[in-house]
């Protein structure tokens, strides 16, 4: 035991070990260094070569690498990157929640770093750097449309049924006892979405904040001037609740609701006969469809506008709208120009000649989308009185992305009344 | 999936020799005891069995069939499919997070093991100050749960560089500090239940502690260790969080995660959680298979009175 | 690829190897100092690495936790007790808590019935058929969670229209019932107890294997004298075998209790704690990720922490009473 050996190999093994912390350094993920963005995003699969095809471009005019990294955990791996001192250069956070969360951590800088903010603002759809904001400073640079308030329906079986495709909400409501009356079920809804169960819900009470008061209740609601327990907010759960609960309208009820992943509730429009004729859902179901149906959408699907004009509510046609933002999170010179590009009006041409791409300023040509279905998408962001982004994804992570989405299932399953729901998601509102 | 919460009874055995094992009654088990023992076992393998039906099974048939409809027609060959394998094993990163959870799982077992057996070594056979108190407290935390731990080791691994410049590192650590309580537990009652006589006449011939520790305590422990080496296998092979946690994705990314993504963006993709369940499930087994007979014996002989 | 096995290597064995060469720098350190310095800062070298590990990764981490249940969302300001306000004011955390009950009520108890049942029955098997019926029921510990929860899902799934997937629902309705959302059926806790069947059919292997090693030290001559004596074989379990093997059955016990504590994998993966299924560990794992409210996730645990006190009591004690006798 007295030899000297064992010492000498300590020197040795310890210079191997850092010998192989660098090796496997550059795996590590750390903010990227010279000539190298790091972007940590949502999109995986497809998508994520979509993305990184869409920022070709700037690679090939800059000579900088976009390392882009792609998980079904963004939220947590962002958040594990941050605390652990080690964030990429850019995330794409979907949730204006999670991105004020961010920015409250002091993990992000704000858009104007980087880019031109009014001339941004000019060229978006109305509405979506305001919901980037923090404390009045824009953050988050909207980069991808989603278009919540679509409403799907099979094109032939409804030709062969004779049904119109409604303009107005009574017609809706007439449509759906019309289908209800030949003996079938109205609506597909699923909202079952293991972890995060309960978010297609908070998607309709939405809506229908939107059609009964419109945006300016709206805005008070989502930033909780408006309590939750307002019988404004209750109506709206109750007019949900109208649709689920009558007897008929969807298969098992709210049961059936709270058990069909809402990825597969659409498989019903699209079986002969169909199990269902509507659907409310963002235009990012499609890649949710069976196969055979993606390749030919404009035979098989039509998209519409989800129609307002509830007797007695708002009467202008508000639109809902979420989608991804960049939001720069280094001070890498590289990073703040990938930024610039991602602002771009034209930027995205490639992934929307894909499918599953929109953008979100209105200069974008259309014609570079691959069928109507998309264009009609776009149309309907264009053409709405007012948009409003996702309430739920802009609330505070607890409310937002917790007791919303909890407390509604709780009620929807008949496990607490409206009343109890409402008031617990109040509460559950940080101060 | 284990936990590393198992432990083993403290009680005394009269070791180094091996337990007195009594002789194995010829199978005298009644009708009774047959037959509860079958259902037994039908009721734990059948939900196994399920998955493994599915997993040769085509992507619609699975989504639309219950797995049972399968064992109707065996037979039938256009319902089987090797597809879904074939998809898990090609997919993009597949390999190359099997050799990340090699390197995680190795290390974060054998670590632990060798640190927990000097300690445990010190606690049964050597006398100092604090003796009591230190194991009292390494004991008492066996009940704190490990998920207290992600924040501020996330911090302090920020702080420190490990998350930038060695992750596994970083991860080795983790799942051996989480997993040396109870290492610690079962070596130390292991040990303590060696004979003193060995030890003392180890000490007479002029053999130092560290002399004692690696020529006599470690062959005569193989069992215990190769018991607790089992558990913490399983558990850091099978660990989501941790990896989750500390690694991510990427380069780095172990195979639970890439599991965890093949379920898809938003989708529930049965045909390819299936056969990835399956495939993880096998070097778990390996292991678990080849090291079964280490296992028992160890915690026989160095935890149940005897 | 060939270069990375070759890092992997690499690294794994500085890992690996880099563990006893610190023992022996560290030993060979102390070996240089003079005297009575050095007998007495040997014991150190050998806990030391072991302690700091410890110190590190759990001490740590709790007190930390602590800290940060005082402070706010993000651990920025102090709020004094406004998180366990919070926390306890909650409406429905005292379902969870019910919840938690239980689960600690029942998972134990009937994990250690189901193990000791397997054990005792086993042993009367030839050698063969006992090693494959222990491996039956082992064999759930070596599936990932990943792998487990699939296989669950699969036996509860249910379709509100078209054919069921759902093994439980097919039996079901093959016996004239009604398919059924199980895991939404919260009243009279159906649900609750339907997922931990589920954590009952992980952990019955871990207990058996303890249970059955018990057993098979229990010696033959007490059992020959129970059978002189007349007693049954009912009689012969509960007069002699169970008081021999009663301190194994508290430890796994103990340690099952520990482990349900810990655990939110099942609650997360199946029902994300709605329809009424909620429990403590999930609770915490849905406010530090999905909520991102980190001061009620730190409260969490120091409950979390508090409860498990008597545990950790019991555990110290048992030390003490076997030091006794050493």
């Amino acid at each position: 035991m007295r030899s000297r050996r064992p010492v000498r190999l300590t020197v040795v093994l310890s210079a191997m070990s850092l010998l192989s912390a660098a090796c496997l350094g550059p795996g590590g993920g750390e903010g990227g260094g010279e000539n190298v963005v790091t972007v940590l995003g949502t999109w995986t699969d497809a998508e994520a070569k979509a993305f990184e095809e869409s920022v070709k471009p700037f690679e090939e005019e800059t000579g900088v690498d976009v390392k882009y990294e792609g998980s079904r955990n963004f939220t947590e791996l962002v958040v594990a990157r941050v605390q652990g001192g080690n964030p990429p250069d850019i995330s794409t956070p979907a949730q204006p929640g999670l991105l004020s969360d961010l920015v409250q951590q002091d993990a992000a800088l704000p858009l104007s770093e980087s880019v031109d903010v009014q001339a941004l603002q000019d060229s978006l759809i109305p509405g979506l750097i305001e919901s980037g904001q923090v404390d009045g400073e824009a953050y988050g640079l909207p980069m991808k449309l989603a278009v919540k308030s679509a409403l799907w329906y099979p094109v032939p079986e409804f030709e062969e049924a004779g049904y119109q495709v409604p303009e107005t909400y009574p017609e809706l409501v007439d449509l759906q006892r019309q289908i209800a009356r030949d003996g079938e079920t109205p609506w597909c809804i699923g909202a079952e979405s293991a972890e995060s169960t309960g978010w297609p819900i908070t998607d309709w009470i939405e809506e229908y904040v939107l059609r009964l008061h419109g945006p300016e209740v709206y805005d008070q609601w989502i930033s909780h001037e408006l309590p939750f327990n307002s019988p404004e907010i209750k109506a709206a759960f109750e007019e949900f609740g109208k649709v689920v609960n009558t007897k008929g309208n969807v298969a098992g009820g709210a049961r059936g609701v709270l058990a069909t992943n809402f990825g597969d509730s659409p498989q019903g429009l699209f079986e002969d006969p169909p199990n269902c004729y509507l659907e409310r859902q963002a235009n990012f179901i499609t890649g949710f469809y069976p196969e055979d149906v993606q390749g030919d959408l404009d035979s098989n699907v039509g998209a519409t506008y989800f129609p307002s004009g509830i007797q007695g509510g708002y009467q202008g046609d508000p639109v809902l709208v979420a989608g991804e933002y960049a939001l720069l999170m280094t001070d890498n010179p590289d990073a703040k120009q990938l930024m610039k590009f991602l602002a771009q009006d034209s930027y995205g041409q490639s992934w929307a000649e894909t499918g599953g791409y929109l953008s979100p300023h209105q200069g974008f040509d259309t014609s570079v989308y691959p069928d109507d279905v998309t264009r009609s998408l776009q149309e309907i962001a264009a053409e709405a009185d007012v948009a409003r982004f996702d309430g739920s994804d802009a609330m505070p992570g607890p409310v937002g992305s917790g007791s919303f989405w909890t407390e509604s299932v709780a009620w929807l399953s008949g496990d607490q009344d409206l009343d109890t729901t409402l008031k617990k998601i109040d509460e559950s509102w940080p101060e | 999936m284990t936990d590393t919460s198992v432990a083993a009874p403290p009680e005394r055995a009269e070791a180094a020799k091996p337990a007195a094992t009594r002789e194995k009654p010829p199978g005298r088990a009644g009708w009774f005891a047959r037959s509860a023992l079958l259902v037994l076992c039908v009721l734990w393998l059948i939900p196994t069995i399920g998955v493994l039906v599915s997993s040769f099974r085509a992507e619609d048939l699975v989504k639309t069939t219950g797995w049972w409809t399968a064992l109707a027609s065996p037979l039938d060959a256009a319902q089987w499919t090797l597809q879904n394998y074939g998809d898990v094993l090609l997919a993009e990163g597949m390999a190359n997070s099997f050799i990340n959870s090699l390197v995680v799982a190795i290390p974060a077992t054998i670590i632990p093991i060798l640190m927990a057996a000097f300690a445990a070594y010190a606690f049964a056979w050597m006398d100092f100050p604090g003796r009591y108190v230190f194991f009292v407290l390494i004991v008492g935390l066996l009940v704190v749960p490990l998920q207290v731990a992600f924040i501020p080791l996330l911090q302090l691994y920020g702080d420190l560089g490990i998350s930038r410049a060695n992750p596994f590192l970083g991860v080795w650590l983790a799942h051996a500090g989480f997993g040396m309580p109870l290492a610690v537990y079962i070596l130390r009652n292991y040990m303590g239940s060696l004979s003193r006589e060995i030890i003392e006449s180890a000490r007479v011939d002029g053999a130092g502690h560290m002399g004692i520790f690696w020529r006599l305590i470690i062959p005569l422990s193989t069992p215990a260790l190769a018991a607790y080496a089992i558990f913490q296998f399983l558990w850091v092979w099978n660990d989501l969080l941790v990896a989750l946690v500390f690694l991510g994705g990427g380069e780095n990314s172990v195979l639970t995660y890439q599991l965890s993504q093949l379920v898809g963006t938003r989708k529930t993709e049965w045909h390819l959680l299936t056969s990835g369940a399956f495939l993880t499930m096998i070097v778990p087994l390996i292991v678990f298979f080849s090291l079964q007979r280490y296992f028992v014996r160890g915690l026989t002989a160095g935890a149940v009175k005897g | 690829m060939i270069y990375k096995i070759l890092n992997a290597l690499i690294v794994v064995f500085v890992g690996v190897v880099g563990v006893p060469v610190l023992y022996f720098a560290l030993n060979a350190l102390v070996n240089r100092i003079p005297g009575r310095l050095r007998t007495w800062l040997r014991p150190y070298v050998f806990v030391g690495p072991a302690l700091a590990m410890v110190g590190v990764f759990l001490v740590y981490p709790a007190v930390h936790t602590v800290i940060l249940s005082f402070r706010d969302r993000f651990g920025q300001e102090w709020v004094g007790f406004s998180n366990y306000v919070d926390v306890a004011t909650d409406a429905s955390m005292r379902e969870v808590v019910f919840n938690n009950i239980l689960w600690i009520v029942f998972v134990p108890t009937l994990t250690v019935a189901i193990g000791l049942a397997v054990a005792v029955l086993a042993d009367r098997l030839k050698t063969t058929a006992e090693r494959v019926v222990k491996s039956v029921i082992f064999l759930p510990m070596a599936i990932s969670f990943v792998g487990a929860s699939t296989i669950w899902l699969f036996v509860y799934a249910y379709r509100p229209s078209g054919e069921q997937i759902g093994l439980l629902n097919a039996v079901w309705t093959l016996f004239g019932g009604e398919q059924q959302a199980w895991t939404q059926l919260s009243a009279g806790n159906l649900n609750d107890f339907l997922l931990m069947v589920i954590m009952i059919w992980l952990q019955a292997g871990f207990a058996m294997v303890l249970l059955s090693a018990a057993i098979k030290n229990v010696p033959v001559e007490t059992l020959e004298a129970a059978r002189i004596d007349g007693c049954n074989e009912w009689q012969i379990f509960w007069q002699v075998i169970v008081p021999q093997v009663r301190a194994t059955i508290l430890v796994v016990l103990t340690t099952v209790t520990i482990f349900v504590l810990k655990i939110f994998d099942v609650v997360y993966v199946m029902t994300g704690g709605n329809f009424r299924t909620d429990i403590v560990a999930n609770r915490f794992i849905t406010e530090l990720l999905s909520a991102r409210n980190f001061g009620a996730a730190a409260v969490i645990v120091v409950a979390l922490l508090m409860v498990t006190v008597p545990v950790m009591v019991l555990n110290i004690r048992r030390f003490r009473e076997e030091e006794a006798t050493r």
